[in-house]
């Protein structure tokens, strides 16, 4: 396989320009990332350390298999919800390596609020289970929550994805002979109560610990009856009497202890294809990718630069090379594993389309799992394109793409507008991770676009009403419509409403990648087969 | 995830840095570079920085005896007690079933050490001893020779104290 | 000759003299404790009885069942071995009575080597050297006694035991003080005023002569073994010929040994031993009447199987060996294999023999009774082994017993093994600088040189055998291996 020659000039302005200006969006991922991980009330620390607790990261850390990696996801969710109470959306979650097996983790963070569940931290552990579904990923739970913020239960409760998903999804993952381990740290009360209920496996430290349906408050207010915590729901209660819990623990680090015990219990399952050959670090430095992103949303860039400093060896067999060029497809190795890549190197016309349907088709006929590199602005309109069936055209890569049985992973580096965001597996199509570098935009359209044809469309109403343009109006519409484009396109946005798994500092792409496939190639997707093609 | 041990008698920690290219480990301050292969086996040839070392190793009681160059090595791994398979940190002990007391073998203040006798019951026709299933103290011993208990009856407590291996 | 011999023994002695009774043809009956049915002299033997004992030692020490069985299984001779009932003069009487042959001395030799007070009287009788001492209550006596045997003098109180109260007098003019403390602490303590005196001989040396005595009236001595390194008053390391012993006192010391022998007309082999001064004077300390724990070095250097002696004088064939035709050749060197901790004042450990690995090379002989799985437990004696080389010089003998220990892998139970090779290493040991304090002068000089590459090797090979840490090490999936430590 060739190896991709890199026509980058790591001395010319525009790179060094762009280097500065992604460098800078790197580095302020990693400050909010630092915040939102460690930036918390002292007497909040002080609590969970008088209590002898460890905190969140901390057990993280001394679960996993030292010298491992740790994907985590999401890590800025809710950061621009809930005026920033809910850092991270008060829990953890991410892929890492427990006993040499690959497990979900899924941690409650008792330093905001008591681990209170807000709406987005219900999103964010739902997404984190459907991932455990999709990739048949055992779960390690670290439970240490108050239970849903009341105030907000509206939000919580009532409807499909939310709490009850968690536990439905619990229900399934057991059903399917995915395991499941809870590590009760701290309480587990309410529908919190359930998370160890109904894992295979749990630990319960003494002291601590508890797990109970209605906590003291709630039983004083209901029966009015005075109970201790550890007397309601306790180790000894639930290790001796009521059957609750199975193994009581002295501390956290037994408690830990134990549970990587359960876990090397586990049976290994095959993956689905295995890798294909050995692993090959990319030739081309990754550390250039700051310089190749643009610094300008509405600048493209080559797709093959970026291929290059994410694959083996930096090795790419393309597709149809001269045909349907906006569209780069071909076949590269990552980690090991085969992978068929589709990346936007510009707008997608009739024949990049058909191209990209093809290409789809290969990769499941030769159950090839798929990596979608997006950059794009969207389908070609205008009455040319139309005539030629752009939209059918479109149709048949979103056909060809839902369909697929094979693990797709999906990387938004810059920008993800229209349907395009459809053809490239955006969040919609059940891609198996999905993530976005921090200079990523996502919108239904570009802000000027929508600015545009707002305008455009409030035009055509004043001229039916018989009514003047107000140049006034018509400014205050397209900046309002400009601003709130700009805010809600944004990738915290994005990443702060769980429409992605995380922000991606770009240099961290192969990795995350690679933790991503390894799991999804645990399990295909469903059946091989299509729906109606229009030709 | 760290191993507390100790090698003759000196305290150290050793913890995996590393796999690839090759296995690195942290033993106390200092990273070692390991060639070995996964095997538990007696007779062993690793490659430790570079050096190669071939001897014996065994299970020496509670100890792991390592002979390397004419000197044999004595290393103990700190375990942490484990709730699986036993009771640590158990303050007491409560009847699985009714029965009755045959015999008393502890009593109040004394030290115990794991496997230690505690009782002789019998219930159903059956006798069992009950053992201490960990160091302990005996704070007290609640039944006495031919005493008939319920199922639940509180037999024996212990004193509080820090478990070991923390 | 015998036909069938039993040995009323265990481990080492017995696995050695069931070896010899091969060689000659002889048959060989075995006994053993229940505890000791896997230990290897019971699979050795051509026939093995099980003792009934409920402790151990007593199925060794049961006269009148291994009178029984020897009766019963045929045999026509018992070779007690050494320790146990090797110098019991009851049971070579019962043996004898029960129209056996007892393959040692006679009874009345037994009896007489064995009470301290009258060897030392018979000794002192027949020209041999002891050493002066007096007990006494009276003062002046004492001291009229006292400066008769000079100094520097060792008193204590006569009653205590041990080495409780012991005060060395290095001139005349402090006597009188020390002995009155001593009298008022013997009085004090123990009730009795009277005080003990002996000459006092610093860094001492101990030194034994071989002998084999026939039923002709024959003795020749062996030569003699330096047995001066001990550690809780038994030998560790013993050696033949002594190093730097003048010729005279070699000559004078089996000259000794060979006529307190014939004064008692000794049959088979025995041990004299002696105590040297570093002036070259010697005292009479005791015979051991029976084979010794380190009679190999004797074999060593003069090539010669000593059981095999033992078994045809017990038989009534005159000696084979003429006094004019032994000369030693070469320097023999033994270290006594124990389990126990060296670093932990030679306490007894137990254990499970789960890697035995007898070290090869030339000269090297390793005397062993022990076998993989076979659990060590307090029930017997700590030595597991002996060890003995055999080189042209002492520095080539030393040379050998290192890398012989080196090359010894005894794993299971702690052993002694690395502090005796830090022994034969020592350079006061390879200069022959030796006395029976020897252990404890050199302590410091005799504790592990830390070499932290070779440590951390061997805590990595240790690790490497927990499950959780090579599943760590060996069982992580890729891509996660390659990737490392990593967080995004």
């Amino acid at each position: 396989m060739k190896r991709i020659e890199s026509a980058v000039r790591g001395n010319s302005a525009e790179f060094r320009r762009r280097y500065a200006h992604n460098k800078a969006l790197a580095a302020q991922l990693r400050a909010r990332q630092e915040a939102a991980r460690h930036d918390r009330p002292a007497r909040d620390l002080e609590r969970l350390s008088k209590q002898g607790k460890l905190l969140p990261r901390q057990r993280l850390e001394r679960l996993l298999d030292p010298g491992t990696p740790f994907l985590e996801l999401s890590s800025l969710a809710a950061n621009l919800a809930y005026a920033g109470e809910s850092p991270g959306a008060s829990c953890l979650t991410g892929i890492g390596v427990v006993s040499g097996r690959e497990v979900m983790i899924h941690a409650d963070d008792p330093t905001v609020k008591g681990g209170a569940w807000y709406p987005l931290t219900i999103k964010k552990i739902v997404r984190a289970l459907d991932i455990a579904v999709e990739n048949q990923l055992p779960v390690v739970h670290l439970c240490d929550s108050a239970g849903g913020q009341l105030q907000l239960q509206s939000a919580l409760f009532p409807d499909r994805y939310m709490a009850g998903r968690i536990f439905r999804n619990q229900c399934m993952l057991s059903k399917m002979g995915v395991k499941q381990l809870a590590l009760v740290f701290g309480h587990c009360t309410a529908g919190g109560a359930y998370v160890p209920a109904l894992s295979d496996y749990n630990v319960i430290v003494r002291g601590t610990g508890a797990v109970f349906l209605g906590g003291p408050p709630l039983v004083k207010a209901a029966t009015g009856e005075l109970v201790s915590a550890d007397d309601l729901g306790g180790a000894d209660l639930h290790t001796r009497v009521s059957g609750t819990c199975d193994y009581p623990a002295a501390d956290e680090d037994q408690a830990i202890s134990i549970g990587r015990e359960i876990v090397a219990q586990w049976e290994r399952k095959p993956k689905w294809r295995g890798p294909d050959q050995a692993i090959e670090a990319p030739l081309l430095d990754a550390d250039e990718l700051y310089g190749i992103i643009p610094d300008d949303i509405k600048q493209t860039f080559e797709m093959r630069e970026v291929i290059g400093r994410v694959v083996d060896g930096s090795r790419f067999h393309e597709y149809k090379p001269d045909y349907g060029t906006t569209l780069v497809c071909g076949f590269a190795h990552l980690w090991g594993y085969r992978l068929g890549i589709l990346g936007n190197n510009g707008i997608l016309f009739n024949d990049s389309a058909i191209k990209g349907a093809h290409f789809i088709e290969l990769c499941n006929q030769n159950n090839t799992p798929m990596l979608f590199l997006q950059n794009i602005t969207g389908y070609m309109v205008g009455r040319e394109y139309e005539k030629a069936g752009i939209t059918k055209d479109g149709a048949k890569m979103i056909m060809a793409q839902s369909c697929s049985h094979v693990p797709k992973l999906t990387v938004m580096c810059h920008g993800s507008f229209g349907a395009g965001n459809y053809g490239m597996c955006g969040r919609a199509f059940d891609g198996r991770f999905l993530f976005g570098w921090p200079n990523h935009q996502i919108a239904v359209m570009g802000g000027e676009q929508a600015a545009g044809t707002l305008a455009e469309v409030k035009l055509r109403q004043m001229e039916r009403a018989g009514m003047a343009a107000d140049p006034q109006v018509m400014r205050q519409l397209r900046e309002e419509t400009l601003k709130a484009y700009e805010e809600q396109t944004s990738a915290y946005y994005s990443t702060s409403e769980l429409w992605d798994d995380g922000i991606l500092d770009p240099v961290d792409t192969r990795n995350a990648l690679g933790v991503a496939l390894s799991v999804a190639m645990n399990v295909p997707q469903g059946v091989p087969g299509n729906g109606v093609f229009r030709f | 995830m760290a191993h507390r041990m100790q090698t003759d008698g000196v305290d150290t920690e050793a913890e995996i840095i590393a796999r690839r290219p090759r296995l690195r480990v942290r033993l106390g301050g200092s990273e070692h570079v390991v060639e070995a292969s996964p095997s538990a086996g007696e007779r062993f040839s690793i490659r430790v920085d570079g050096v190669r070392y071939e001897g014996w190793r065994c299970v020496a009681g509670d100890d792991l005896q390592v002979r390397v160059n004419g000197h044999t090595y004595t290393v103990h791994f700190v375990r942490r007690q484990h709730a699986a398979g036993g009771a640590a940190g158990q303050e007491e002990i409560r009847a699985s079933m009714p029965g009755v007391v045959v015999a008393v073998h502890a009593a109040a203040g004394q030290g115990v050490r794991t496997g230690d006798k505690l009782l002789t019951l019998e219930s159903m026709k059956l006798q069992m001893t009950i053992v201490a299933a960990h160091e302990a103290v005996v704070a007290q011993v609640h039944v006495t020779r031919e005493r008939v208990f319920e199922r639940g009856a509180l037999l024996v407590s212990f004193a509080r104290q820090e478990l070991a291996g923390t | 000759m015998f036909k069938r011999v039993l040995i009323a023994n265990r481990g080492e002695i017995a696995c050695r003299i069931i070896r010899t009774l091969k060689s000659l043809g002889i048959a060989s009956v075995a006994v053993y404790h229940h505890e000791d049915r896997s230990a290897p002299h019971v699979g050795m033997a051509d026939q093995a009885v099980l003792l009934e004992a409920d402790v151990p030692t007593a199925a060794y020490l049961d006269q009148a069942q291994l009178v029984d069985v020897a009766r019963r299984t045929g045999a026509d001779a018992v070779h007690p071995g050494y320790g146990f009932l090797s110098e019991n003069a009851d049971f070579a009487e019962g043996v004898t009575t029960a129209g056996l042959t007892f393959i040692g001395p006679e009874a009345h030799t037994i009896r007489l080597m064995g009470d301290k007070i009258r060897s030392r009287a018979f000794a002192a009788e027949h020209g041999l050297p002891v050493a002066p001492s007096v007990i006494e209550a009276d003062a002046a006596r004492f001291t009229a006694r006292a400066l008769e045997i000079g100094f520097p003098l060792l008193i204590k109180a006569a009653a205590g035991g041990g080495g409780k109260g012991i005060r060395i007098v290095r001139r005349a003019a402090e006597l009188t003080d020390n002995l009155a403390t001593a009298a008022a602490e013997a009085t004090r303590y123990f009730g009795d005023a009277r005080v003990y005196a002996e000459r006092y001989i610093e860094q001492p040396r101990h030194i034994e002569v071989q002998i084999v005595g026939d039923s002709h009236g024959d003795v020749v001595h062996l030569f003699e073994r330096e047995c001066s390194l001990q550690r809780r008053y038994q030998k560790i390391v013993e050696e033949s010929p002594a190093p730097n012993l003048p010729a005279g006192v070699r000559a004078a010391l089996c000259e000794a040994a060979v006529s307190l022998a014939r004064a008692a007309r000794y049959l088979n082999a025995g041990t004299v031993e002696f105590v040297l001064a570093p002036g070259g004077e010697f005292y009479f300390l005791e015979m051991n009447t029976r084979l010794q724990v380190e009679h190999a070095v004797t074999e060593c250097v003069l090539g010669l199987d000593l059981v095999a002696e033992q078994l045809r004088i017990a038989a009534g064939a005159p000696l084979s060996l003429k006094q004019e035709a032994l000369a030693p050749r070469g320097h023999a060197i033994e270290c006594r294999i124990c389990a126990e901790e060296p670093e932990h004042d030679f306490r007894p450990a137990t254990g499970r023999v789960a890697v035995l690995e007898p070290p090869r090379g030339p000269g090297v002989r390793f005397d062993g009774g022990i076998r993989v799985g076979q659990a060590i437990t307090p029930a017997f004696d700590s030595m597991l082994a002996k060890l003995v080389v055999h080189g042209a010089t002492r520095a080539e003998a030393a040379g050998r017993m290192e890398s012989a220990l080196a090359g010894l892998t005894l794993l299971g139970v702690p052993t002694n093994i690395d502090y005796l090779r830090r022994v034969v290493m020592h350079p006061e040991f390879l200069a022959g600088r030796l006395h029976t304090g020897f252990l404890g002068a050199h302590a410091a000089g005799l504790t592990p040189v830390a070499k932290p590459a070779e440590a951390a090797a061997a805590a990595i090979a240790a690790l490497l055998t927990e499950p959780e840490f090579s599943q760590v090490a060996f069982e992580v999936p890729e891509p996660h291996a390659t990737i490392g430590h990593w967080r995004n």
